[in-house]
């Protein structure tokens, strides 16, 4: 799976599950947690998303704002650790 | 020994200037020491319970690590020993307490009394023990560092809680004390001053503790402008205290987390508990609130189904209570803080997100008041014990009976909100150090001197300790 991939599967359950707008214009590098547009609990859901579409479990300390604040941050932290399992 | 007394003062020079004398191999070495000899001043045994735990939750770390099979075992035998050590003490030391003759409960009171600390080097321990077992740390080899990331003296009392993986990589790097680095920490420590010194110490002159105290005999005006006061009291007192501690730490080359960000300007009760004991929140989201949260996501991935959305945030305000206190009291405040949460969840329940500068100014208002209202309702079972509270919201339900409350802390209050607004707006805590020399200058001089000027007026020295 490529990065662009990964980065529109991301996008489009950040659009759809945590802003629950498919029309919101989200830049790859907009912070969605530190600018207050999600409260930092929803990163429970996206552990689960990375969870159950790309099979990979990251603990629970690792989901941070600092690590994941943005798609594409989310999308790099994905990345990483495929190609750790590999 | 208090953060705020002249003894803590020539015990952090003494402390620096032997640290900066010896070689780096023994400076570690002298700082636990000296954590030890802190901790001493305040109880002569507890420095031995302090010990125990350190040499077992070393052994276990190293054993958690090595352990092919039975990892978990480990761990929850780990969790069992923290966890079984604060409720022993409490419940049980405090039950025993009140049931030994006075003779005896004397004799034993080192083994009865909470330990002052024991509530933060525990959590410290477990999340050093699960890190360990999620492999997102390897066990220290180095005991003496170990001791140290749990005995470390400006942090044992009160926090700021500590996560090994940020704390002991900066115990074995060579530190360095750069001009910057030295004023950076003089201007944290003259903040702290600041808001622990002069606005929590006018605060408690003002403080109208008579409402507090006894609810019944007055009207709802008074008593919720009592709660406002006091909570701007305890914050003050806290996020002065936590500056302090972190600009003292500074001065050795160890940095020690954030506590606090302008809370009062939160948006909601959410936020509001990411910017209010942040070292506290953020341990209890990654340890109990998001593994509760994701196990029930496993099991229906949405985020509105019910008990998704409740379960999480009541489990964990719960355990907040619990170890704020094992009080009915606390387990009530508790629950009051998961139920506001709860609440702002269900009403969130299909609303799309919307980002904070388009909300219309007079909404942002309004909604930061709401929230100063139901954080100060909040404070009530913080306060005082359940009698008390059921009386407090009772008399707070009832109207106005006539009694005009004391103004005068208000521009105490005002003057906090701006100190926050200020650092909250540039994005920097420091900011004062931007300042033209002038007003750094100004700032320098009143600061000791209205500090010298309120312990003064003070019956006794303030010591503080959270929880």
């Amino acid at each position: 799976m490529d990065r662009n991939q990964v980065l529109q599967k991301v996008r489009e359950f950040t659009l759809n599950e945590l802003l629950k707008n498919p029309n919101y214009d989200l830049k790859d590098d907009e912070p969605l947690f530190s600018s207050g547009l999600i409260d930092s609990f929803a990163m429970a859901q996206v552990g689960v998303f990375i969870e159950t579409e790309f099979n990979l479990y990251i603990p629970d300390p690792e989901l941070t704002v600092e690590n994941m604040d943005t798609i594409n941050q989310i999308t790099d932290k994905i990345l990483a650790e495929l190609a750790a399992q590999q | 020994m208090s953060i705020l007394s002249l003894d803590f003062l020539q015990f952090v020079l003494i402390t620096l200037a032997i640290y900066y004398l010896l070689p780096g191999r023994l400076q570690n070495l002298s700082l636990l020491i000296a954590s030890y000899y802190f901790y001493y001043t305040w109880n002569h045994y507890h420095p031995l319970l302090l010990f125990g735990l350190t040499i077992l939750v070393f052994g276990l770390g190293h054993w958690l690590h090595r352990a092919g099979r039975g990892r978990r075992l480990i761990l929850v035998l780990g969790i069992l020993l923290n966890v079984g050590l604060l409720l022993w003490f409490l419940i049980g030391g405090k039950t025993l307490y009140n049931t030994l003759p006075d003779a005896q409960r004397f004799d034993l009171l080192p083994l009865l009394i909470l330990p002052v600390g024991l509530s933060y080097y525990a959590l410290n321990s477990i999340s050093y023990l699960i890190d360990i077992h999620l492999r997102l740390i390897k066990p220290t080899s180095n005991l003496i560092d170990f001791a140290l990331y749990l005995a470390w003296y400006p942090k044992l009392i009160s926090g700021p809680l500590e996560r090994a993986r940020r704390f002991l990589p900066q115990l074995a790097e060579k530190r360095r004390l750069s001009d910057q680095d030295l004023a950076s920490n003089l201007t944290l420590i003259l903040i702290g001053l600041f808001r622990a010194s002069i606005l929590a110490g006018l605060l408690a002159l003002y403080l109208p503790s008579v409402p507090l105290l006894a609810p019944s005999d007055y009207g709802n005006p008074v008593l919720l402008w009592a709660l406002v006061t006091y909570a701007f009291y305890l914050y003050n007192q806290f996020a002065g205290y936590t500056d302090i501690v972190r600009g003292v730490s500074g001065l050795f080359g160890i940095q020690l987390s954030r506590n606090f960000n302008a809370p009062f300007f939160s948006k909601d009760v959410s936020d509001f508990w990411q910017r209010w004991h942040i070292s506290l929140s953020q341990w209890l989201r990654d340890y109990i609130y998001l593994p509760i949260s994701r196990a029930f996501l496993r099991r229906n991935p949405s985020r509105n189904n019910i008990p998704n959305l409740i379960v999480p945030p009541m489990a964990t305000m719960l355990i907040s209570g619990l170890w704020h206190g094992a009080n009915w009291n606390h387990l009530l405040w508790g629950a009051l803080i998961g139920l506001f949460i709860v609440l702002e969840n269900l009403r969130a329940l299909g609303r799309p997100a919307v980002v904070e500068a388009a909300i219309p100014l007079r909404r942002r208002i309004s909604e930061r008041l709401w929230l100063i209202l139901l954080m100060t309702i909040a404070t009530v079972p913080f306060v005082l014990d359940l009698k008390q509270t059921l009386i407090f919201f009772v008399k707070l339900i009832h109207g106005w009976d006539g009694q005009m409350f004391d103004l005068r802390p208000i521009w105490v209050i005002a003057l906090s909100l701006l100190v926050d607004w200020i650092q909250h707006r540039h994005g920097d805590e420091l900011i004062f150090r931007t300042w033209p020399a002038w007003a750094r200058t100004v700032l320098l001089a009143t600061i000791p001197l209205a500090v010298i000027v309120v312990i003064h007026l003070q019956s006794a020295p303030p010591v503080f300790i959270y929880p």
